[in-house]
């Protein structure tokens, strides 16, 4: 019995790890999804106001984004801008929130990639600490319902754009 | 039973003692200092962004660069607090809103609690718990929001409760465990031990002995 104790008190040790090892530290499941999306009301950098509760009834991509942060949000950007043009006139609505960001470097970022949604600072992180935001990009998938059906951590593809928010105008 | 190398026994005791006191996550502070907190959660250590090491391809591409200070910001909040109503904030205990950061996860470091980091995020986190604790909330209310939207991740020690309950008392079992151990063994040491009654000597043996002592000079 002696003998087997010392590998025996080991081997928990080692399946924890083992596990451990094979998950991915930074994929922690939001606890928001299916539930209502947090409601914002901010003003965009061009002054006009943004608000979940104006966009209600359609589809919202909620993207959160920094100049800062690179090179992820720089490959995301001419993908979302590009989405944005082709979902536009199909009750789709993109909206950016740039956070922890300087004003002039976010007004550039947007300049410079041409962003013709709305996007808007987030002073004080509240829209992104309701939206339990870790780092940027991060985006999140808004139905009709105004409840959160998916959560994207990193730069986003044409193609997960596409399908998720298809998926979201079929359901109606 | 089968006679086991002592040494081997006080290795297994001793790595029940430690390995529990390792765990114990009431006594961090004592055992492990500062940044190498292995101790509040044995799961979160895998879990959660504690091991590098550990695959984490799929986002390795963001950014988690904390942004440089940002004046802007806190000139608005200067001017904020500057133009704001006579605002019930200043009845914020300062040191209430540190004992909230603390248990509180830093999102955009690691290991770090939102009170010690000198992240953006972390100081935005403090803002909103300065704020919400001027509205009137409790200091487990405002732990709760912080639950609400990032999970029971956002703790620094889990709540004992369920699956948790494990890691609160795995910890004592072992230490428990280690010190029966020692102790078997130390009764064991000192248990006077039946000597083996003296064999029968040779008469004649005995006899040289005496002869080989006394021609001794």
């Amino acid at each position: 019995m002696w003998k087997w104790l010392i590998p025996l008190s080991v081997l928990p040790v080692v399946v924890l790890l083992a596990y451990g090892f094979r998950t991915n530290p930074r994929e922690i499941p939001s606890p928001l999804i299916g539930r209502a999306a947090a409601p914002f009301a901010l003003r965009s950098f061009d002054g006009a106001p943004v608000s979940l509760e104006s966009l209600k009834g359609r589809v919202v991509v909620l993207n959160f984004w920094a100049s800062w942060c690179y090179p992820a949000c720089y490959e995301e950007a001419p993908v979302l801008e590009r989405s944005w043009r082709a979902f536009r006139d199909r009750d789709v609505a993109v909206v950016g929130v740039a956070i922890q960001d300087k004003e002039e470097s976010a007004r550039k970022f947007i300049r410079d990639f041409s962003f013709s949604f709305p996007n808007a600072p987030d002073p004080g992180g509240k829209v992104s600490i309701d939206y339990g935001v870790y780092g940027v990009p991060e985006t999140f998938f808004i139905d009709r319902a105004g409840r959160i059906r998916r959560k994207h951590a990193g730069a986003l593809t044409d193609e997960l754009f596409r399908t998720e928010v298809e998926k979201l105008l079929r359901e109606s | 039973m089968r006679r086991v190398p002592v040494v081997r026994r006080f290795a297994v005791a001793l790595i029940f003692v430690c390995g529990g006191l390792e765990m114990a996550p009431a006594l961090p502070q004592l055992f492990v200092s500062g940044d190498l907190e292995m101790t509040p959660a044995l799961p979160q250590l895998f879990v959660s962004g504690d091991l590098e090491m550990a695959p984490a391809l799929p986002r390795l591409r963001i950014s988690r660069v904390v942004p440089p200070a940002l004046t802007r910001f806190r000139v608005d909040r200067a001017e904020a607090a500057e133009t704001a109503p006579a605002a019930p904030a200043g009845a914020v205990d300062e040191e209430t809103v540190h004992a909230v950061a603390l248990q509180l996860r830093c999102v955009v470091c690691q290991n770090l609690s939102v009170a010690d980091s000198p992240s953006e995020m972390a100081n935005q986190m403090r803002g909103i718990i300065r704020e919400r604790l001027a509205a009137g909330e409790t200091p487990e209310q405002v732990v709760e929001y912080f639950m609400d939207k990032y999970g029971e991740w956002i703790l620094l020690s889990p709540r004992g409760r369920g699956f948790n309950l494990l890691v609160w008392a795995a910890p004592v079992v072992a230490v428990l465990v280690g010190l029966a151990i020692v102790a078997i063994l130390l009764r064991r040491w000192t248990r006077p031990r039946p000597r083996p009654a003296a064999a029968a000597i040779d008469p004649a043996l005995r006899e040289r002995v005496r002869r080989e002592l006394e021609s001794r000079p």
